[in-house]
C-alpha cells in the first residue's frame, strides 16, 4: 500500500495541528526573541531605536571584567569537564574496570544534582577558615592558610566542573557504545598495545562526541547563574549572568540588560551549530543501537588506580557534598560543632511546615513540574509526530522552532518574558503563569529530542501492517503506535519534569511573592544566610530527584538516561 | 429652615470627627471588611525567623485573618514592589523595609495610605512617623561584632578604624548594600567619622568576604569561617542568645542607627485586613516578640532584656531619610567599584 493513503483520512485533521502548533511554537519561541532584539535596541523610556544600549552595556569598565570572567568560566569547565568525563566513560564503556554500576548511578546522580546545591554544599566544605575540610587541612599539617578557597574563580569552575563532567560522560559514552569494535580489534590484532589502539583508533572515534561534550558543558557553564551567584559575588567579581540580574535592581536598565544579553545568545547559537555539524542531526540524544561489544581492554593493575580516580571524582561531586548538605540541615546550630546533641529534624519541619515562603514554593515548584512536563510531553509527542511522518510540507521548520530554545540561555529568555508580558492585555508577569512560559519554551528541546527518538523506533510499517489486518486509522494509532511511543512521551515528561524542579536562572528575574519556587527559595535563602534552611530545602529537592530517576529507570529500564 | 441646618451640620459634623477618631483606632466596620479580605500580604526585610514570628503571632489571634509574609532583603523588596508597579500590579499590602528613603521614594509617586497605627501618640520620640505615611517599627544601631573563639576580647577592633588593619585580611565579613538596608544606612551613618571613602577601599583591601543580607555576617561569625563583621546589633544579639560564640562591639565614633519603617501601599488589594494588621505590629504584643529578640520598638509599653543597653546612653549617629533618598545610587555604585560586586 502506498505510503501516502495511511496518511489519507488524518490529512484533514493534520492542517488544524500543523497550524496550531505552529503558533503555539511562535508565540512561545520567537515573540520573546523578537521582542528581546527590540529591547536591545530600543531607547530606554522613550521612543525610536538607539545604540546607546550597546555602548552603555560594553563601554563600561566594571561590566567589561564579567565578559572576560565568563568566558575564562565556561572554557575552564569544558576542559574540565572533558578530563574528568571522557576517560571514565572510556573506563566504563571499554574496559574491565571494577564497579561500574556504581560509576555509572553515581554519575546519574551528579548529572540530576543542580550546581547551586553543589556549590552550597562546597562552602560547607571548602570555606577558606571554616570549611570542613580546611579545618581537617589544617589540623592534620598545621598551615595557616587554607587548602582550598571555594569562594574564588577556581572554586566556581571546580564546583561546575563537577556537575556538567556527566553531560561528557554520557555523550561520550553512548559514542564508544555505538561505535563498532572491529576497527580496534583488528589493531589489537595488528599488534598495537592498549595505549597505541586508544590513541590511534578509539580517541578519534569518540573526538566528535567529547567536543561536542564540551561545547555543552561549555554552555552550560555560560548560562549558569546559580553557582556563579553563590560562589564569584562573595568573591568579588561578577559573570555575564549575575551581571544581568544585576541590571534588574532599581532602578532596573533592562534595555542595557537586553543589549548585554546579545553576545550570550550569539556564542550559544553558534557554538550548538557548531556542535551540530559535529554530531549530525542526532544532537545530543543517545545514539541508538548497540554494536557488537567489544571484549573489555584488561587494565591489569591499573584497575585499581582507575577505581581509584573515579571513586575520587564521585566522592567529590556526590559523597562529600551530599554528607554536608546532610549535616546542615539536620544540625540545629552551626557553630556547636559535632555532636549528638546537635542533631535535629527541626530544619525539615520549618520549611515543609511552619516557614511562609518555603511552603509556598514546594507546591508552585511540584505544581509547575508537572504541567510543564504534561504539556511539553503532549505538544512536542504531536509536533514530532506531525514532522516525522511528513504528514505536510514545512514540518522541519516545526522541528527547527522545537529546537532553537536550545541556543537562548534561561536568564536571556527571561528578559524577553519579562518585556513581553508584563503589560496588559498580556499581563502574566505577577502570576506563576510567566515561569511556567518560560520553562515550558527552555524545555521544549528535551521533550521534542525525546518524542522524536521514540517515535524512530515506532515505524510506520507497523501501522501499515496493521492496517493491512484490517484495523483502521484509529485502531493501529492506539493499538500499535500508543503503547510503543507512550514509552517514550513518559520519559520525554520526566525528562522535563526532573530539570523543572531546580530551574533556577528562568526564574529569577520573573518570580514574585505567590511565584516562588524551591530553587529561587533556596537562593533567597542563602542571600539571607539561613544554613540550616538551604540544606534542608536542598536535601528535599535531592532527595525527591534522586527517587524519579531511580523509578524511572526502574520501569522505563536503560533507555532513560542511557549510558 | 435654620434648625434643620443645624441639625444637618452637627451630624455632619459628628460623622466627620467619627471618621477622624476610627481613623486612628481598630474599628469595628475595617474588622469586618477585614476579615471578608481574609488575608494581608506583608513584605518585610525583618528575619526571617523573626518576621515568621510576628506573622504566626498575628495568625494566632485568630482574627480571620491570615498574614502571608514575603521576606527578602530591603532593596530586594523595594525592586519587586517597583517591578510590580511598573506593570500595573500592587501585591503587597504592607511594606516593611530598613532603607528609609524606600518610603520618600513611595511616597513621592503617591504609592502610600496614610494611616497611624493604634496609639501612636504615645510612641518614643525616636520613632517619629511621617505625617501618618509611614512608622518606624524598628530600630537597631550599626555594629562590629566578632567571633570570641578565635579573637580574644583584648584583640577585638574597638573602633570602626580598628577595621582596615592588616590582622583582619580574609577574616572579614561585609554585608551588601545593594541587599540590606541595614548595611546602606550603616554605611551612610559612617561616611562622615571614617573619613569618607578611602575607608571603604581600605577595608576592600582586607579582602572582605561579601555576602548579601545583614543577617548573614552573624552566621559566618558563629560558624568561624569570619572573625570580625559588621552588621545590625540585633542580627548579633539574637547568635549570642543563642549561646553561639560571637561578641558585639560598639565602637567609640559613634554607632548609625538604622530605623526600619512599615507602611500600607494606596493600591493594598486587602487594605482593611493591612490596618488591622499595622495596628498588631505596633501593638504590645508583636513589640515585644521583636524587642525580645534584641530591637528597639516605638512602643513604650515593652520591656526590654536585662542585657539590653538603653538607647540614650548610646552615642547614635542619625541618618536623615532625604539624604539617604540622594545617595542611595552612589553608595551602590561607590561600593561595586570598591568591592568589585
Amino acid at each position: 500500500m502506498p505510503a501516502g493513503a495511511t496518511g489519507q483520512g488524518r490529512r484533514d485533521a493534520a492542517p488544524a495541528v500543523w497550524l496550531l502548533s505552529a503558533a503555539i511554537l511562535a508565540v512561545l519561541v520567537v515573540a520573546p526573541l523578537a521582542i528581546l532584539l527590540v529591547t536591545a535596541v530600543r531607547v530606554p523610556e522613550g521612543h525610536g531605536f538607539t545604540f546607546t544600549n550597546f555602548v552603555e552595556a560594553f563601554g563600561t569598565a566594571i561590566y567589561q571584567g564579567p565578559v572576560g570572567n565568563s568566558l575564562v568560566y565556561a572554557t575552564a569547565v569544558g576542559i574540565l569537564s572533558v578530563i574528568l568525563g571522557a576517560p571514565m566513560a572510556w573506563l566504563v564503556t571499554r574496559t574491565d574496570l571494577p564497579g561500574k554500576a556504581v560509576v555509572r548511578t553515581l554519575t546519574i546522580a551528579a548529572f540530576v544534582t543542580p550546581s547551586f546545591l553543589g556549590a552550597t554544599a562546597y562552602v560547607i566544605l571548602a570555606g577558606p577558615n571554616a570549611g570542613l575540610l580546611n579545618v581537617l587541612y589544617r589540623a592534620v599539617t598545621g598551615a595557616e592558610a587554607p587548602l582550598f578557597n571555594i569562594f574564588s574563580m577556581t572554586g566556581l569552575i571546580y564546583v561546575t566542573s563537577l556537575y556538567t563532567f556527566p553531560v561528557v560522560f554520557i555523550l561520550t559514552g553512548a559514542a564508544l557504545t555505538a561505535t563498532p569494535a572491529d576497527l580496534e580489534d583488528a589493531a589489537r590484532i595488528a599488534g598495537a598495545g592498549r595505549l597505541a589502539v586508544m590513541r590511534t583508533i578509539t580517541l578519534p572515534l569518540a573526538l566528535p562526541a567529547i567536543v561536542g561534550g564540551f561545547i555543552l558543558a561549555f554552555l552550560e557553564a555560560l548560562v549558569l547563574f546559580g553557582a556563579p551567584a553563590m560562589l564569584a559575588i562573595p568573591a568579588r567579581f561578577h559573570v555575564m549572568t549575575t551581571q544581568i540580574w544585576a541590571f534588574f535592581h532599581y532602578p532596573p536598565q533592562v534595555e542595557v540588560a537586553a543589549a548585554y544579553a546579545m553576545p550570550l545568545l550569539l556564542v550559544a547559537v553558534g557554538l550548538l551549530w557548531a556542535q551540530r555539524r559535529l554530531m549530525g542531526r542526532r544532537g545530543y540524544t543517545t545514539v541508538g543501537g548497540r554494536a557488537a561489544a567489544a571484549p573489555p581492554v584488561r587494565l591489569g593493575p591499573w584497575r585499581w588506580v582507575a577505581c581509584g580516580g573515579c571513586g575520587t571524582v564521585l566522592l567529590l561531586a556526590i559523597g562529600l557534598p551530599y554528607f554536608a548538605l546532610l549535616r546542615g540541615a539536620l544540625a540545629k546550630a552551626w557553630g556547636l560543632g559535632w555532636s549528638w546533641q546537635n542533631v535535629t529534624l527541626r530544619n525539615f519541619r520549618y520549611v515543609i511546615f511552619e516557614f511562609d515562603p518555603t511552603r509556598a514554593a514546594i507546591v508552585n515548584t511540584l505544581e509547575l513540574a508537572t504541567v510543564t512536563a504534561t504539556l511539553a510531553a503532549l505538544l512536542m509527542g504531536a509536533i514530532a509526530y506531525v514532522a516525522q511522518r511528513r504528514l505536510l510540507a514545512g514540518a522541519r521548520v516545526l522541528a527547527f522552532l522545537a529546537m532553537a530554545p536550545l541556543a537562548i540561555p534561561g536568564i536571556v529568555l527571561s528578559i524577553g518574558l519579562f518585556k513581553a508580558y508584563s503589560r496588559p492585555p498580556l499581563l502574566l508577569y505577577g502570576t506563576i503563569w510567566i515561569i511556567f512560559v518560560a520553562y515550558l519554551t527552555k524545555y521544549l528541546p528535551i521533550a521534542y529530542t525525546a518524542c522524536h527518538a521514540a517515535l524512530q523506533t515506532v515505524h510506520v510499517d507497523l501501522e501499515d501492517a496493521a492496517r493491512v489486518l484490517g484495523a483502521n486509522r484509529l485502531v493501529a494509532f492506539k493499538d500499535v503506535t500508543v503503547p510503543l511511543f507512550g514509552v517514550g512521551l513518559v520519559s520525554a515528561w520526566l525528562l522535563v519534569f526532573l530539570p523543572s524542579l531546580r530551574e533556577l536562572s528562568s526564574s529569577i528575574l520573573l518570580f514574585t511573592t505567590r511565584s516562588r519556587v524551591v530553587a529561587v527559595v533556596i537562593y533567597t535563602l542563602y542571600e539571607e544566610g539561613l544554613w540550616e534552611a538551604v540544606s534542608a530545602l536542598g536535601i528535599l529537592l535531592l532527595g525527591l530527584t534522586l527517587l524519579l530517576v531511580a523509578v524511572a529507570q526502574r520501569f522505563l529500564g536503560r533507555r532513560f538516561l542511557q549510558i | 429652615m435654620t434648625h434643620r441646618r443645624l441639625w444637618g451640620l452637627l451630624t455632619g459634623l459628628v460623622v466627620v470627627l467619627g471618621l477622624v477618631a476610627n481613623a486612628v483606632a481598630a474599628d469595628p466596620a475595617v474588622m469586618e471588611t477585614a476579615k471578608k479580605e481574609g488575608k494581608v500580604v506583608w513584605y518585610s526585610s525583618l528575619g526571617l525567623s523573626l518576621a515568621q514570628k510576628v506573622c504566626d503571632g498575628f495568625n494566632k489571634k485568630a482574627l480571620g485573618i491570615t498574614c502571608e509574609l514575603a521576606r527578602d532583603g530591603s532593596q530586594r523588596i523595594f525592586q519587586k514592589v517597583m517591578q510590580e508597579a511598573s506593570a500595573g500590579l500592587t501585591l503587597a499590602d504592607v511594606v516593611h523595609t530598613s532603607d528609609i528613603s524606600h518610603y520618600l521614594d513611595f511616597q513621592q509617586k503617591g504609592m502610600l495610605m496614610r494611616y497611624l497605627p493604634a496609639g501612636a501618640d504615645k510612641f518614643t520620640p525616636d520613632f517619629r512617623d511621617r505625617d501618618g505615611f509611614y512608622t518606624i517599627l524598628r530600630g537597631t544601631p550599626y555594629v562590629i561584632g566578632y567571633n570570641t573563639q578565635k579573637v580574644a576580647a583584648a584583640e577585638a577592633p574597638k573602633r570602626w578604624r580598628d577595621l582596615p588593619d592588616a590582622r583582619w585580611k580574609g577574616k572579614l565579613v561585609h554585608a551588601h548594600p545593594g541587599y540590606s538596608g541595614v548595611v546602606m544606612t550603616g554605611i551612610l551613618g559612617l561616611l562622615p567619622v571614617v573619613g569618607g571613602w578611602d575607608y571603604y577601599a581600605a577595608l576592600a583591601k582586607n579582602n572582605p568576604l561579601v555576602v548579601q543580607s545583614a543577617e548573614d555576617p552573624p552566621m559566618k561569625l558563629a560558624g568561624g569561617e569570619a572573625w570580625v563583621g559588621v552588621t545590625g546589633e540585633y542580627n548579633l544579639y539574637r547568635e549570642v542568645k543563642k549561646g553561639n560564640p560571637v561578641a558585639i562591639v560598639f565602637p567609640e565614633e559613634g554607632l548609625p542607627f538604622v530605623t526600619s519603617a512599615n507602611a500600607i501601599l494606596a493600591k493594598a488589594p486587602h487594605p482593611n485586613a493591612a490596618k488591622v494588621f499595622t495596628d498588631f505590629l505596633f501593638d504590645k504584643d508583636a513589640q515585644q516578640i521583636l524587642a525580645d529578640d534584641g530591637l528597639y520598638v516605638p512602643n513604650a509599653a515593652v520591656a526590654y532584656p536585662k542585657d539590653k543597653r538603653p538607647l540614650k546612653e548610646l552615642k547614635l549617629l542619625r541618618v536623615e531619610p532625604e539624604e539617604m533618598q540622594k545617595r542611595d545610587d552612589e553608595i551602590k555604585k561607590k561600593f561595586r567599584e570598591l568591592f568589585g560586586v
